[in-house]
């Protein structure tokens, strides 16, 4: 009995003293207890660098990524804006031969997106870009103030335009031969309920749909979302030929401002009025902030300002 | 204990490497495109410009003062802005009239966008 418990205690020992408070009485193995506090402290140490790193590489990392989703988030508001810029006039090969006279540039006014098309006569030129007071629009909702940038554009069918009904642009001369045209071309908008060719006009004839659209703004502060928003509201097209806008759409979040100004059509250089090709492009001048995506990185807004050049503007009335 | 030590913080550091590796490449990636895009902005912002004044794009460089020897008559709003945010950002015109937009990346290598009055 003696002899096994001696045993036990030798083993007891032996097996305690691999640890770091090991007491073997008769031979001293493994570490003392400042080496094991110097190795802990070693260990404690390589984690906080590992930690204190880590997070200073992946908070670098989240911030360029925060910068470049800001610039991107940029790039794909001014990529709209410029396509919305693009089809803002009746396109190029419709208008091949046309120039404006004098007088029509002088008439040049401003389209009214409260005014529907069923008032409206044949016009030589359809399509612009112009800055609205969303105070003083009554046919736009009502919510919002501030000003808005409304686009009326022209797109080409059958490539462009859809199929479903809406407003259809076509020549007047369109069931004419190019030959049997007299002088330049007036267009006329009628709600149809297709955007098939109409079928007076003759094969080749050109023709289109014609999309208003007004993009505004809203602050944090009076978004649903709780974030500044871009919005798009257009007229509807498709139920029947009333015309009316539709409910505004938030377009894109995340954009504390914008601010619109309207360039004068007046060269820097030279001072004189934009004459010959290019006596109707307008210029507006878009400037928008938009906001960083993650309110933990405390990056600063990102301010981009672009100048937008717009197509003819058409003489009405 | 000592080799333990070893292992671990040769494990760490290897990690650490690895993560540091990885994440660099996330910022060389987030900024390139943020590069990409001011050039865009910068380019187009001088499309638009020359358009409007009726200019060809490199006089449009010029006058906006961002190129050698030029001087800025026009206001070209944030142009200038752009070019400075890009490392070692230069424009220069060449003599077909097309405009080019240097800039060194985070690796050292240089980006270079042409531009002509026809297009990109």
């Amino acid at each position: 009995m003696l002899a096994s418990s001696a045993k036990l205690d030798a083993r007891v020992t032996s097996t305690s003293a691999n640890g770091c408070l090991g007491l073997g009485t008769q031979r001293l193995l493994g570490f003392s207890l400042i080496e094991c506090l110097v190795v802990n402290a070693l260990a404690l140490g390589l984690l906080s660098v590992l930690l204190v790193t880590s997070a200073d590489i992946i908070s670098a990392a989240q911030k360029a990524g925060d910068r470049s989703e800001q610039a991107i988030r940029a790039r794909q508001v001014f990529d709209f804006l410029e396509s919305l810029v693009k089809t803002a006039q009746l396109p190029d090969k419709w208008t091949t031969g046309d120039r404006l006279t004098e007088n029509e540039t002088i008439q040049y006014r401003l389209m009214d997106p409260c005014e529907g098309f069923e008032t409206g006569v044949p016009q030589p030129h359809w399509g612009g870009v112009a800055i609205v007071d969303l105070a003083t629009t009554p046919c736009l909702t009502s919510a919002d103030t501030g000003v808005g940038l409304y686009f009326e554009r022209v797109l080409p069918c059958p490539d462009q335009c859809g199929e479903g009904a809406g407003y259809q642009i076509v020549s007047t001369q369109c069931d004419l031969r190019d030959g049997q045209t007299s002088g330049g071309h007036q267009w006329q908008v009628s709600w149809q309920q297709t955007m098939e060719r109409p079928l007076r006009c003759r094969d080749g004839a050109a023709w289109g749909r014609v999309e208003r659209i007004v993009l505004s703004h809203r602050s944090a502060e009076e978004s649903i979302e709780g974030v500044a928003v871009l919005r798009l509201q257009q007229i509807a097209q498709g139920l029947d030929a009333t015309y009316r806008w539709s409910q505004p759409e938030t377009m894109v979040l995340g954009v504390d401002a914008w601010q619109l100004s309207d360039l004068n059509r007046f060269s820097v250089l030279t001072g004189k009025a934009m004459r010959s090709a290019r006596e109707h492009i307008r210029a507006v001048r878009v400037r928008v902030i938009i906001g960083p995506p993650r309110a933990q990185t405390a990056l600063p807004s990102l301010a981009i300002e672009r100048l937008l050049i717009a197509g003819p503007l058409p003489a009405r009335g | 204990m000592w080799v333990d030590y070893g292992i671990a913080a040769s494990i760490g550091f290897a990690g650490l490497l690895g993560l540091v590796q990885l994440t660099g490449e996330l910022t060389a990636l987030s900024t390139s495109a943020y590069q990409l895009t001011m050039a865009g902005f910068l380019l187009d912002e001088l499309a638009a410009l020359s358009l409007w004044e009726g200019v060809s794009l490199a006089s449009a460089a010029q006058l906006c003062g961002l190129v050698e020897w030029g001087t800025q008559v026009l206001p070209c709003g944030m142009a200038e802005g752009w070019l400075a945010v890009l490392p070692q950002g230069r424009l220069s015109t060449a003599v077909d009239g097309s405009v080019s937009l240097t800039w060194q990346q985070m690796d050292g290598s240089v980006m270079a966008i042409i531009r002509s009055d026809a297009g990109e």
